[in-house]
């Protein structure tokens, strides 16, 4: 009886997935470098064509309800200042005077816009379809492990801790925001191995404890209750010259369990639906359809989403990175680099909407029917993009020659 | 308590944490601990009757560690460490001569410099903290074992290399080094170092820049004066030490001594930091050490003595080395017992006994006959004149009598023996640079002092906004230069 109401809304847009991006490394990220204060820009732009659906299968952005060629546009840049040195050094502290602490302050800024018929759809739910402001703010502090030595390999490791502040510009009626409105603690541990003196490996395993998000966005397809999330990344860099360095990257992502929602309200802001609308199955700017018995008896329909709980299947993501360093003087490094994911999957959930003949919150108003709709999370913590992005990134030391 | 709770302590710890760093990251801990009553831990493992010399950059007494026993069968080893670190440098250094069976009264380093990657330190800035360092060790040492100590070795590494060749050069202290071994020196230039460098780094920069005329002044006259040892520690392959890539993986070799390139020569990978800190290599250094003979131990050492035109040791089984080429001499020159002055020529010598070990400073010499008439003393003269200047100056000293040759130094009154003018001088610091012309019969200029002062806080104080908009503002500089500077 039940038929498949598929909502123009699920547009499926992951924003940018900013907490995975900090935690891609890039060359030297782990080693223990000279201390001192560095600073660092990165510009980092997408088209997202393509996301990944439950399934893990590639399908453009608003599929199926929108045709292809629209896209979210996203932008975001990072602000990066370490501070590497060693508070316990001299001191009778054995453990810490030998080790040196860092601590990072990682402020993003984003800006994101849907195009075209995305954001035609958005509006039919009364939903924004753009963000743009301050992202999160990421704080990271940990300590370097000692250097070892085996022949031509040395390498150190490294544990730090960072705690995403959930500071970024959030509008719960918006399909995309800049910043992401939970807690994050991720302890990672990583290591840095220099092989010939050429060869450079970075890698990290990493733990996202996610706190809650109380005010979903989207009519609660953001998940409520964010699911862990665990981060696998290795890079590995050659060096050609003091100048010149190329990397590519493997990075990998994967939530412990599913997403859960249980604020699901998204709705259509204009009710109810004349059967004209709600029963044209091919009606493109609608896309759903209504049981034809209903269809046939009744002059207006109204929608009402059940709240939850909900749980998608978790997600994930594996990319590939590519990267070209250019080192000028010692003060200033430029980075190229372009990811390109190639698998993933992305969160869905299938959503149950009532239908009432009446305006729901009218005394003896019933369910008539139910309908189940699948309906694609989105942003950060539960959409995975599956277009490649471009970064750009300017480190600076102020105290280099 | 659940997981939430957890993460939510766990979250307030990280920020407190987090803020400690972050204000210790903007404060030094240098400023800021004195600041709240606490004395900044720092090395220093010194016996209580020393006192150390003070750092002519800090103004502190420097960290470090040296002495603590009463037997010093051989000569002390002072270390000196690279640029933007400090003494703790060379502790693993400390533990394995402990090992090779060193005494603890022998080994010495301290810290001369800011020790913090903020503000560099640089060569001719830190030529009075070695003066000091090295006069505190031999006169300390020279007490404390009622005999006098005359030479020490030197284990340098990296800028401390080029660091200790100047003061040696400046100083006319070969003669107090036995043995010096420099460990990735950037004896002929590092690529880090630009000649426009801009910043507070940029001392050093204008120093160890490849090509630069500050090293070539340093290595003009001879790379391994004297009858110091020389061993030179390096990487060699241009990949392993990031400071010495090819093409200018043997900059740190140097003409005359005894270079191993080590990593080329071992298979070995060791770093610009690890090359004089692993066994290996620390091995091979406590050998060259070793290899050298101990001084006897209550010997004078000898001198220059002249007589008319001919120059003669002033101990029987003492032998000159001596150039008239305008270069050091050094052990590869023949010896000789006598060396008579011809017509026109400059000699520079110095005077060592085989038997003692010992050496006597430099010299300089020209053949002067009695029947010549001289006028007055040489004058000497400088231009561009003492100040403060933007860029690093040439100072061109000029002297009105044509046979006088012309000394200088940047650290105390020149003599004879010190540097030799005979390019204009570069001067990319502040310093005081003095300089006498000496005439073949061994009268002398008044002594000329000049202090330039190459100041980044002048490009500051002169372009500050206020001057872009109203040129005739005065500049407001004071000469007062902000650390690192």
């Amino acid at each position: 009886m039940h038929r498949l109401l598929a909502l123009i809304l699920a547009l499926s847009v992951p924003g940018l997935a900013q907490a995975g991006i900090v935690f891609t490394p890039h060359l030297s990220e782990y080693a223990r470098l000279a201390p001192g204060q560095y600073t660092e820009f990165t510009l980092i732009t997408t088209e997202i064509e393509e996301i990944y659906d439950r399934n893990g299968r590639k399908v453009h952005t608003g599929a199926p309800f929108i045709p292809p060629g629209d896209s979210v546009d996203a932008t975001l840049l990072l602000l990066k200042y370490l501070w590497i040195g060693n508070l316990f050094r001299d001191s009778e502290i054995g453990f810490l005077r030998d080790r040196p602490q860092f601590c990072r302050i990682i402020g993003t800024l984003g800006h994101q816009q849907a195009t075209g018929n995305a954001v035609r759809r958005g509006l039919t739910a009364g939903q924004h379809s753009g963000a743009s402001g301050l992202g999160d703010l990421f704080g990271l502090c940990g300590i370097y492990g000692l250097e070892h030595r085996y022949g031509p390999l040395k390498f150190n490791g490294l544990f730090g801790t960072t705690v995403k502040f959930p500071i970024g510009r959030y509008d719960t009626d918006s399909l995309l925001n800049t910043g992401t409105n939970y807690w994050s603690v991720i302890p990672q541990l990583a290591v840095h191995a220099e092989l010939f003196g050429r060869i450079y490996l970075d890698g990290t395993v990493a733990w996202q404890f996610n706190g809650d998000n109380d005010e979903p966005a989207f009519g609660g397809l953001t998940p409520t209750d964010p699911a862990d999330v665990r981060n696998l990344e290795v890079n590995l860099a050659w060096k050609f010259s003091e100048h010149w360095f190329a990397d590519i990257g493997w990075s990998y992502r994967e939530t412990i369990g599913p997403n859960r929602y249980d604020k699901f309200t998204l709705n259509l802001r204009d009710q109810p639906l004349p059967p004209t609308t709600a029963c044209n199955s091919t009606q493109a700017l609608l896309g759903f359809s209504i049981p034809d018995a209903l269809c046939n008896s009744l002059e207006f329909f109204y929608l009402e989403p059940r709240p939850g709980p909900y749980r998608d299947r978790g997600i994930k993501g594996t990319l590939l990175t590519a990267g070209l360093y250019y080192i000028y003087r010692t003060s200033t490094v430029l980075n190229l680099r372009v990811a390109q994911p190639i698998s993933g999957r992305g969160g869905q959930i299938d959503a149950v909407y009532d239908v009432y003949a009446m305006p729901p919150d009218s005394p003896g108003a019933a369910p008539i029917s139910q309908l189940v709709s699948t309906q694609n999370a989105v942003q950060e913590a539960a959409s995975v993009s599956a277009s490649p992005y471009l970064e750009l990134r300017l480190v600076y030391l102020f105290w280099a020659p | 308590m659940n997981a939430h709770h957890l993460r939510k302590t766990g979250t307030r710890l990280f920020v407190a944490l987090a803020a400690g760093f972050i204000l210790a990251a903007c404060a030094p801990r240098e400023w800021l601990l004195p600041k709240l009553g606490i004395e900044p831990p720092r090395l220093h493992d010194f016996p209580a009757d020393y006192q150390p010399p003070i750092s002519a950059q800090t103004g502190q007494p420097m960290p470090g560690f040296g002495g603590g026993g009463t037997a010093l069968p051989q000569t002390p080893v002072i270390f000196v460490h690279g640029n933007t670190v400090s003494a703790r440098y060379w502790l693993p250094a400390r533990r394995y001569f402990l090992d090779a069976g060193y005494p603890v009264n022998a080994l010495w380093a301290l810290g001369y410099g800011w020790d913090n990657v903020r503000y560099f330190d640089s060569n001719d800035l830190s030529v009075d903290s070695i003066e000091r360092i090295v006069d505190s060790v031999t006169a300390y040492l020279s007490k404390t074992t009622g005999r006098e100590i005359r030479q020490v070795d030197i284990v340098a590494h990296s800028l401390g290399v080029t660091l200790v060749r100047q003061w040696m050069l400046q100083t006319n202290g070969w003669h107090r080094v036995r043995n010096f071994v420099g460990a990735c020196g950037a004896n002929h230039g590092v690529w880090t170092a630009w000649p426009d460098a801009r910043g507070q780094n940029r001392v050093v920069s204008f120093e160890l820049a490849p090509g630069s005329p500050w090293l070539a002044q340093l290595n003009r006259h001879g790379e391994t004066p004297g009858h110091t040892r020389y061993m030179m520690l390096y990487d060699g392959t241009g990949w392993a030490d990031v400071l010495f890539p090819k093409p200018s993986e043997d900059s740190p070799a140097l003409d005359g001594a005894y270079n191993i390139a080590y990593n080329r020569e071992h298979g070995t990978y060791y770093d610009h930091l690890e090359l004089p800190r692993v066994p290996e290599t620390m091995r091979a250094i406590v050998d060259f050490l070793r290899a050298a003979a101990e001084p006897l131990p209550q010997a004078e050492p000898p001198t220059i003595v002249r007589e008319g035109n001919v120059l003669r040791a002033s101990q029987e089984d003492a032998q000159l080395h001596c150039t008239d080429d305008r270069r050091y001499p050094n052990a590869a020159m023949p010896p000789v017992r006598e060396q008579p002055l011809a017509a026109n020529r400059l000699y520079t010598c110095y005077a060592h006994n085989p038997r003692s070990g010992l050496s006597s400073p430099m010299a300089r010499y020209m053949r002067s006959d009695p029947g010549e008439i001289r006028r007055s003393a040489p004058n000497l003269r400088a231009s561009p004149p003492p100040g403060s200047y933007e860029q690093p100056q040439r100072i061109r000293l000029e002297t009105d009598d044509p046979q006088a040759f012309i000394v200088y130094s940047i650290a105390g009154p020149p003599e004879s023996g010190s540097p030799l003018y005979t390019e204009p001088i570069y001067i990319a610091g502040p310093v005081r640079l003095q300089a006498l012309a000496i005439a073949p019969d061994g009268s002398t200029s008044a002594p000329l002092v000049l202090d330039y002062d190459i100041s980044l806080e002048l490009i500051e104080a002169r372009r500050t906004l206020q001057r872009q908009l109203e040129p005739d503002t005065p500049v407001h500089y004071t000469a007062q230069r902000r650390k690192g500077r």
